[in-house]
């Protein structure tokens, strides 16, 4: 009973370890130990207009690049999403009334978004990298946003659910969450020139540990490497 | 016979708790979001990739000490600041 009890004790130690505010801010690999920013970050100008980095309509791809039960019939992918667009001024109120440090934001802390697109797919065959990709195009974006509000740093906010069935690995993986961009992206040759943004990216893969990966950077559209 | 049992299950449990544990640790790694200022300005990242092990973000500053840089702000709060992920 004595073995019982300590065992228990030990197993209660974890749990309120794991929730302690000191583990929840710093679980040592994810925050100050493995954050990487890119080069060619930007220093911010407030409500600058910039109507010309608004594109006429958008293009949606959601894609499960990879998973090791793609070609396992019993395997799935299910995709809930919308997207965003997030007025400059309520962006940054909103960002202000985050906690410092990392957070994980819900959606109901981005009052005043606008609603582009939503949707919901339920993918059962996974065999190749086209059947495992969703693309939706024209999106109208442009002129659902006011012109006033086309400024440089609004942002593109996109709020998703994934769940994959992997039946090679006999797992079910879940992840929700928002991403953010903004509505301009550097041109390819001059990344001190900003160009519209016409594509929004939204990427899984779900590796052979059984890691659900997830990234918003666009890619090669024929490969299957992350 | 009966305390062996009672230890069986119990270790059964705590297997159990621990493993799931470390899935659930495991799979919230990368937040979504990393904001806050210091000596140098403001900064506010979004996330962007992770691989790795590692979380990569997109980040803008605001409110910059002058004389001082995005990336001085970045590096004082804790950035690595590479040129793409390495996967």
């Amino acid at each position: 009973m004595t073995g019982f009890l300590t065992i228990g004790l030990l197993q209660w130690c974890v749990l309120l370890g794991s929730f302690s505010p000191q583990s929840l801010s710093t679980p040592s690999f994810a925050l100050h130990t493995a954050q990487r920013g890119f080069t060619g970050f930007k220093v911010r100008e407030p409500n600058l207009y910039a109507p010309n980095v608004y594109a006429d309509n958008l293009e949606f791809i959601a894609t499960l690049v990879d998973l090791p039960g793609a070609r396992n019939k019993q395997s799935y992918w299910e995709l809930s999403y919308e997207l965003y667009f997030v007025p400059e001024d309520k962006y940054y109120e909103a960002i202000k009334r985050l906690p410092k440090g990392p957070s994980n934001p819900t959606l109901e802390q981005f009052p005043g978004r606008m609603l582009l697109l939503e949707g919901h797919k339920k993918i059962r065959r996974l065999d190749t990298l086209k059947e495992r990709t969703l693309h939706l195009t024209g999106v109208r974006f442009k002129q659902q946003v006011p012109d006033p509000q086309r400024t440089k740093f609004a942002h593109l906010m996109t709020h998703f659910s994934v769940k994959v069935f992997d039946a090679e690995l006999k797992t079910t993986l879940y992840r929700t969450g928002l991403l953010f961009t903004e509505p301009y992206q550097d041109h390819p040759q001059d990344p001190n020139q900003a160009i519209a943004r016409k594509t929004i990216y939204l990427n899984f893969m779900v590796t052979p540990e059984g890691y659900l990966n997830l990234s918003q950077l666009a890619r090669d559209p024929d490969s299957t490497k992350w | 016979m009966k305390s062996l049992k009672l230890r069986l299950l119990a270790v059964l449990i705590g297997t159990g708790l621990t493993l799931g544990l470390s899935h659930a640790v495991a799979q919230a790694s990368c937040y979504y979001k990393i904001a806050g200022g210091n000596a140098y300005g403001n900064y506010e990242c979004t996330y962007t990739h992770e691989c790795g092990g590692w979380c990569y973000y997109s980040c803008s500053c605001s409110d910059l000490f002058p004389g001082y840089s995005c990336k001085n702000v970045l590096v004082e709060a804790g950035f690595e600041i590479v040129e793409s992920p390495q996967c």
